[in-house]
C-alpha cells in the first residue's frame, strides 16, 4: 500500500490523475484511492497532516512494505535552490520545539537531499537569514510524528519541491501545477520501486499452527503459561526444522482426561517439539 | 543492479566533532556520502520506529563525540584473566558484518554503525585505569575494530597505547582479514590479536559478508610471522545438524595451518546470550535457525541444555587438544 498525504489539493492533483484514484469523504477529509494507493488532502499545518496521516494509518492498510508519502510545496531562504527544484528529504527540525527527525534513506535515488525545517506559521523574507540552506513548511514534522507511530523510519518518504524564496506574494498557481506535474514522472516510479523493495524480502513468519494449538488449548485445558510455552516451542520448531509439527489428533474424548493425563499430553508435545 | 543504498552513502555528523582528527580522516574517505548534521549521536542511533534489518542492508555511519564513561566492567560471558580486572571499552557501536546469532541485534535498536572520534578521551580514562592496577580491557567488543580500521585507524591507536602500559593486557577480537594496520607497529606482549575461526559451514548459514575461513587463517598467520600473539577462538560454538564434523574440520584446517607454538591460546564459548537480548531479536527475525534452538535459562542468559553443552565442549576439548596442549585451551561461559 502507498498512501499518499498532501496539504493542498494543487498539490495531490497529478497523483490523483496518475493513479486514476476515486473520491470519498473521511472524517471531513477529502480522500481518494484505488486498490493500492490511497492519497489524503490534510490540509496546512503540522497538525492537521499528523491528523490526516493517522486517519490513513489506522485503516488497517499498513504493511512491512507500505510507504507513506508526503509531496508538497517548501520555501527557502537558499537561492541555490532554485524555484520548481525537487529535494528528497533526509532530516525534518521541527521549529517550535527544535527536535529533529530523520527518515531512513535505504533505497537509492536519482534525487537531490535536503534538511526541511517546520515552522507553524508563514514566513516571509525579514527571516530568512535564521534558516540558512533548509527547506522550509508547515508539515514535515508533523507528518513524520504521526507516522512513525504505525510504520518503521524507512518506510517514510518526503518529497519537497521548492515554490518560492519567502517571497510568496509572487506564486503562480499555474507554475506551481504545472512543476508538481513535472516532477510526478520520476517521483510515480521511486516510490513504486522502494514499495516493491520493501516488499521483496519481509521478513515472514513461517506458516503458523494457530488454529491447531488453539484447539489444543482448549480441549487439554493449557494454563496461559504452557499455551505460550506450546507456541513457542511449535514456532522455532517450525524455523528449524522448516516444516511444520504433526500434534496429536484430539477428540472430544481429550475434554475428560484427568489433570495428569492432560498434563502429561503437554509434557509430551513440549518434549517432540524440542527434538 | 542494486536498488539499496551503499553502505555509509550517508554519515550522520554531531556538530560538536567537527575539529576532531578522526572526523575529518573519516569524511575525507567518504567523499561522496551525504553529510547530515545532528545535534547528539542519540537523535538517530536511539530514535524510535527503526528497522535492524532493514538498515542492515544499508548501514548508515554515525560520528559522534562519546561522554563518559569510556570504558565498562566486562561481561561475566568472556574469558578474563582472574588476576586482573576484565573492562571492555566502545571506541564504535556495531558492526558491519552481518551474524545471524549477533547480540548487537538485540542490544542495540539500529544497525547504523557508530564511530566515536574523541579517542583520547578514551586513552586518558584507560591509562589512569590502569596506572596502579592490573586490567585486561576488550577494546574490539561491541564493534570489530579491524573490519573497520581502514575507515577509523583506531586498532593502530589502542595497540600504541596498550605498547606503553606495564598493567595491562588487551585483546582485539575479529573476523576481519585486514592486517595491513600491523605493518607499521611493533609487537608488544600487552596485546593479543584474536581471531573468530568458525567452520566455514557456520560462516556460510550464520556469518553474512564475513570473510571465508581460509582467508581468516591467512590473517592469522601473517599477524604471527609479524610477531604477534594471536589467540584462536571457536566463540560461539553453534549447534547445528553436522556441526561436529565442521567443527572437527575447521580445527583439522587450522592445525594444517598455523604452528602451534606461535598460538598463544585458543578459546572455545558456547552459544549464549543475555535473555533480553535474545527475546528482542526474535521480535525481528524468523530468518535463523541459530536463534531457535532448544535453550534454558542460566541466570539472566540463555544456551543450550546442559548435555548439548558437554557435547559440543567436550568435542572441541577433543579436537583442540590433538593441536594444543591442555593449559592453551580454556572454555569461557
Amino acid at each position: 500500500m502507498i498512501i499518499f498525504v498532501t496539504a493542498l489539493p494543487i498539490e495531490a492533483k497529478p497523483f490523483i490523475v496518475q493513479y486514476n484514484l476515486k473520491q470519498r469523504t473521511l472524517h471531513g477529509f477529502r480522500f481518494y484511492e484505488n486498490d493500492n494507493i490511497r492519497l489524503i488532502i490534510s490540509g496546512t499545518g503540522k497538525i492537521a497532516s499528523a491528523v490526516a496521516a493517522t486517519i490513513m494509518l489506522t485503516q488497517n492498510l499498513v504493511h512491512d512494505e507500505s510507504v507513506l508519502v508526503q509531496i508538497g510545496f517548501a520555501g527557502t531562504a537558499d537561492r541555490e535552490k532554485k524555484s520548481g527544484s525537487l529535494w528528497l528529504i533526509n532530516s525534518i527540525t521541527d521549529h517550535s520545539t527544535n527536535r529533529a527527525y530523520y527518515p531512513d534513506m535505504i533505497v537509492k535515488h536519482p534525487f537531490r537531499e535536503s534538511g526541511i525545517r517546520t515552522v507553524d506559521s508563514v514566513l516571509k523574507s525579514p527571516y530568512s537569514d535564521e534558516y540558512g540552506s533548509e527547506l522550509i513548511d508547515m508539515e514535515a514534522s508533523g507528518f513524520y510524528q504521526a507516522g512513525i507511530r504505525f510504520v518503521k523510519a524507512h518506510q517514510i518518504i518526503i518529497f519537497k519541491i521548492v515554490s518560492d524564496h519567502l517571497d510568496i506574494e509572487n506564486l503562480s498557481e499555474e507554475q506551481l501545477e504545472k512543476n508538481m506535474n513535472a516532477w510526478r514522472q520520476s517521483v510515480c516510479p521511486y516510490i513504486e520501486l522502494a514499495h516493491d523493495e520493501l516488499a521483496r524480502d519481509r521478513n515472514e513468519e513461517p506458516p503458523g499452527q494457530q488454529d491447531e494449538i488453539q484447539t489444543i488449548r482448549e480441549r487439554l485445558r493449557l494454563t496461559e503459561t504452557q499455551f505460550n510455552q506450546l507456541r513457542y516451542a511449535a514456532q522455532a520448531y517450525g524455523i528449524r526444522r522448516r516444516r511444520k509439527f504433526v500434534f496429536p489428533e484430539t477428540t472430544s474424548d481429550t475434554d475428560n482426561l484427568t489433570i495428569e493425563k492432560r498434563n502429561w499430553l503437554f509434557r509430551k508435545m513440549i518434549h517432540e517439539l524440542n527434538q | 543492479m542494486s536498488l539499496i543504498n551503499r553502505s555509509f552513502s550517508h554519515i550522520y555528523v554531531e556538530r560538536r566533532s567537527e575539529g576532531y582528527d578522526l572526523t575529518s580522516k573519516i569524511l575525507k574517505r567518504f567523499p561522496d556520502s551525504q553529510k547530515i548534521d545532528i545535534a547528539h549521536y542519540k537523535d538517530v542511533f536511539n530514535r524510535p520506529g527503526q528497522s535492524f534489518p532493514v538498515q542492515k542492508k544499508s548501514r548508515k555511519l554515525i560520528l559522534a563525540v562519546k561522554e563518559p564513561p569510556y570504558l565498562y566492567k566486562g561481561s561475566d560471558f568472556c574469558y578474563h584473566d582472574p588476576n586482573s580486572d576484565f573492562y571492555y571499552t566502545t571506541p564504535a557501536l556495531n558492526c558491519v558484518y552481518d551474524c545471524d546469532y549477533c547480540f548487537l541485534q538485540g542490544m542495540y535498536v539500529s544497525a547504523n554503525l557508530v564511530i566515536f572520534v574523541n579517542t583520547g578521551d578514551f586513552l586518558k580514562e584507560a591509562s589512569e585505569l590502569v596506572r596502579d592496577n592490573p586490567a585486561h580491557l576488550s577494546v574490539s567488543y561491541e564493534t570489530d575494530l579491524p573490519a573497520i580500521a581502514n575507515i577509523a585507524p583506531l586498532c593502530a591507536v589502542w595497540i600504541e597505547w596498550a605498547a606503553a602500559q606495564n598493567h595491562a593486557s588487551m585483546e582485539i577480537r575479529t573476523k576481519s582479514v585486514n592486517t595491513g594496520y600491523l605493518k607499521h607497529l611493533t609487537p608488544n606482549p600487552q596485546t593479543v590479536l584474536a581471531w573468530t575461526l568458525s567452520p566455514q559451514t557456520v560462516i556460510d548459514r550464520y556469518e553474512h559478508r564475513t570473510p571465508p575461513l581460509i582467508q581468516r587463517i591467512e590473517a592469522v598467520k601473517r599477524a604471527i610471522q609479524l610477531g604477534w600473539d594471536v589467540r584462536l577462538c571457536w566463540d560461539p560454538v553453534i549447534f547445528f545438524p553436522g556441526w561436529e564434523d565442521a567443527y572437527s574440520e575447521s580445527v583439522k584446517t587450522v592445525h594444517r595451518s598455523v604452528p602451534q607454538e606461535a598460538v598463544s591460546d585458543a578459546h572455545i564459548g558456547v552459544f549464549r546470550m543475555n535473555t533480553r537480548y535474545l527475546k528482542n531479536i526474535q521480535r525481528l527475525r524468523m530468518d535463523t535457525d541459530a536463534l531457535y534452538q532448544v535453550f534454558e535459562r542460566r541466570g539472566e542468559s540463555v544456551t543450550y541444555p546442559a548435555e548439548v553443552r558437554e557435547k559440543l565442549t567436550g568435542r572441541m576439548i577433543s579436537a583442540l587438544g590433538e593441536f594444543l596442549p591442555s593449559e592453551k585451551i580454556r572454555v569461557i561461559g
